[in-house]
């Protein structure tokens, strides 16, 4: 292979890792002869990089995807399921969000990040956020029944797809960044993004099902952690503490407070249980968008930017550690553990600020069903 | 606030935690100049440098990291995907160099970041300024500014002062822990001021100092080095700690009560530091965040019917020394761009006496007393009506 610097008539024996990474397959353009003819030619070469839309993961095949975790070692006892069932797909009748053919959420990513001042909603959008939260909720029990022992979660996957069809709403999961599935199932020692596969759950799985749906133009987001048939205290105790967790942070919702208040008031919830909390994954704002700001840290000590103000919408969602807060990322770069293999559990809801607190947009309805201690 | 010895795990990395060195300065000051010095020089620190390309917004998309020079080099490019919102605790950059300093245990003692130029250092330094629960191994040192002595007044000048280019000159001076004045041999003497009977050295001497006044002027309150080529002692631009809350805790040894050094340029442009004191009250933590929320986030949001009103004011660095109720030590509370954060310092408590020092554009000490006086939580003075009582 020729070097692709120009002018250099030498043979290219490196390639560049960036087209590596992401799987370019820019033959004449990858391989340079020195780092000399890389560097003098990056400015032009990194060009490429960015030209076609890369979803950020797993677009593998079974073949692939059994080689990336060939010798990986996992830090737990559950293992990933090599199938993973063909992407579903949904009727043309339904509103797509932007991502939901190339996975790349554009208007996401045009969002500045750095901005201080966070979208408030008006009347219009406030119902458009109760519809979907509710929609939203609705699919969440669905879930939350269909899961016993001996169902695969690639079952619940199924169940919530047709879900969010019947109620002419999108999965939000699906495709977001390359995302497979329209839920997230996380099982055991998976913190969170879980994606669902052909493992039947087993007597004694704690299991969240996160459920985000995209109605009239907007997001709703909620999970839970369930129990599947009987399981030890210590897994019941870990379930009750994340729940508790979320509320102890939901109860300060008001005009003024600011988003780091909450991580303070979730560690002396955790810390009380001897429970860690993860500080990779925070919750976050959502409105058209499925992930904007603010982001929401739910450890102690950070550094937070932003107020709560009336008509803001953002989900809290601490994900709780039975030993350490440190998290793993599986080679399919999406299933985050937690990094001894102890197990996680987690609640989220998402929240409008109103003018004199919160109101839950994806509330429990009273024929729900039920925690394990109620 | 928890007593930090009931932790029953606390951060191991603290006394190792790499520094991060961040240089800005614009196009042609001497940046890679003295980095390339820094990587070639005997030193005896394993460094690890960052070029990279950031944005107007200050996030980044890409960068080349180097470790030495000559066949023992290591040099990698680092792309860094615009990931989602709710697995970004922290920035993408920072997140690839604390894997990077991790994989290599032992073998890098400092990092050094080279911003672009153009862009403003307040994003960059935040960026770095990472939260320490976040245990990274990384700790934002001090921020270098390097001017062009030659070029530097012209650019503070440009568009009278009003330029996005002369914003981001000052700012780089005004956030900046060290400036390196650069090129001073290539400065030449003041015709008009040259003085026949005095040296060569003495000459350049004044040259120099006339610039630094205008740096002064332009609101800038580190130290200020005169150098050539960048030749200039690395032990003291790195391991300066700036963001240590000792380290600030020593820019209140003579703070000067209400004392406001402001520079005006034309009629709006106005850069400098704003000292605001309080005697005889304690703060109350919840609602002393909450205010510097509202300074540093909310200001400038104004009405619609506001819109044609003044420029906001900018606050760019703060520090405070600040009584808080409840507590036996004083605690110091920092700013950088959009986060702040707070920490107990040594200083005891007790007299009643908080000092907030501001850097920053169109400050206003009426408007920074007001917002600060509702976050007081008792007032330790007798006032004069229980005195008639």
């Amino acid at each position: 292979m020729p070097c692709a610097s120009p002018g250099c008539a030498k043979s290219g024996t490196l390639r560049c890792p960036t087209c590596v990474k992401l799987e370019l397959d820019l033959v004449s353009a990858s391989y340079f002869c020195s780092q000399d003819c890389f560097r003098g030619s990056w400015k032009k070469h990194k060009e490429l990089h960015k030209a076609p839309a890369q979803p950020r993961a797993l677009d593998l095949s079974a073949k692939r995807r059994r080689a990336a975790f060939e010798n990986h070692s996992y830090t737990g006892p559950l293992r990933v399921a090599h199938v993973v069932m063909p992407r579903r797909t949904v009727p043309s009748t339904i509103q797509l969000p932007d991502y939901a053919v190339d996975g790349t959420p554009r208007s996401e990513e045009k969002f500045n990040r750095t901005s201080t001042s966070f979208k408030v909603l008006d009347q219009k959008g406030i119902d458009a956020m109760r519809k979907v939260c509710r929609l939203g909720r609705e699919v969440l029990d669905i879930a939350v029944r269909a899961a016993k022992v001996g169902v695969t979660t690639e079952e619940i996957d199924r169940v919530v797809h047709q879900a969010c069809i019947e109620r002419d709403s999108y999965p939000s999961p699906l495709n977001y960044y390359g995302f497979p599935k329209s839920s997230c199932t996380s099982v055991n020692e998976v913190i969170c993004h879980g994606i669902p596969d052909t493992r039947p759950l087993e007597e004694g799985d704690i299991l969240n099902i996160d459920i985000t749906l995209y109605h009239g133009g907007h997001h709703g987001d909620l999970n839970e952690t369930i129990i599947i048939g009987k399981t030890s205290e210590q897994r019941k105790k870990l379930v009750r503490c994340a729940h508790d967790a979320l509320w102890a942070a939901i109860k300060i919702v008001k005009p003024g407070t600011l988003f780091r208040e909450f991580g303070p008031q979730i560690d002396k919830v955790v810390r009380a249980n001897g429970h860690s909390v993860v500080k990779s994954y925070c919750g976050h704002g959502i409105d058209e968008q499925f992930h904007t700001a603010p982001n929401v840290p739910h450890y102690k000590k950070n550094k937070a930017v932003g107020m709560c103000k009336e008509g803001m919408t953002f989900t809290i969602e601490p994900m709780i550690n039975m030993g350490t807060w440190r998290d793993d990322l599986w080679p399919d770069n999406w299933t985050a553990v937690t990094a001894d293999g102890k197990p996680s559990a987690q609640f989220e809801h998402t929240i409008l600020v109103t003018a004199k607190g919160y109101e839950i947009l994806t509330a429990r309805l009273p024929d729900g069903p039920k925690f394990w201690w109620e | 606030m928890d007593s930090n010895g009931a932790e029953p795990c606390p951060s191991t990395t603290e006394n190792k935690a790499i520094g991060v060195t961040i240089i800005t300065g614009f196009l042609g000051s001497g940046k890679s100049t003295l980095i390339r010095r820094i990587l070639t020089e005997q030193h005896g620190l394993r460094l690890v440098v960052v070029e990279n390309e950031f944005s107007a917004k200050g996030t980044v998309e890409e960068a080349i990291v180097t470790q030495g020079v000559g066949p023992d080099a290591f040099e990698q490019f680092i792309q860094l995907p615009n990931g989602c919102i709710c697995c970004a605790a922290q920035d993408d950059l920072t997140d690839a160099l604390s894997r990077l300093i991790r994989s290599r245990p032992g073998q890098v003692d400092h990092i050094l970041v080279e911003a672009s130029g153009l862009a403003d250092p307040g994003p960059v330094a935040a960026s770095f300024w990472v939260d320490d629960e976040l245990e990274t191994g990384l700790i934002l040192d001090s921020v270098v500014a390097i001017a062009d002595a030659v070029n530097i007044q012209s650019y503070l000048r440009d568009g009278d002062g009003m330029s996005e280019k002369a914003r981001i000159t000052q700012k780089q001076l005004v956030v900046a822990d060290q400036v390196l004045l650069n090129k001073i041999d290539l400065l030449g003497t003041d015709p008009q001021n040259s003085d026949p009977a005095a040296s060569e050295e003495e000459r350049m001497a004044k040259r120099v100092s006339a610039v630094e006044r205008s740096l002064r002027e332009a609101g800038c309150s580190a130290s200020i080095n005169p150098t050539k080529r960048c030749i200039f002692d690395i032990s003291k631009l790195l391991g300066v700690r700036a963001y240590d809350y000792d380290t600030s805790a020593r820019s209140f040894s003579a703070p000067a009560p209400e004392k406001f050094s402001q520079h005006v340029h034309g009629e709006k442009m106005a850069v400098g530091t704003l000292t605001v004191s309080f005697e005889k009250v304690a703060f109350d933590s919840t609602l002393l965040d909450r205010a510097f929320g509202e300074l540093l986030w909310e200001n400038g949001e104004s009405e619609p019917s506001h819109a044609i009103a003044e420029p906001p004011m900018e606050i760019w660095r703060m520090k405070a020394l600040v009584e808080v109720e409840g507590e036996q030590r004083k605690w110091i509370y920092q700013s950088v761009h959009t986060l702040f954060e707070s920490s107990v310092s040594s200083v005891d408590a007790a007299d009643g006496v908080s000092h907030f020092i501001f850097i920053g554009k169109l400050l206003e000490s009426t408007a920074l007393r007001a917002c600060l006086e509702k976050a007081i939580a008792v007032n330790l003075a007798p006032s004069p009506s229980s005195w008639i009582k």
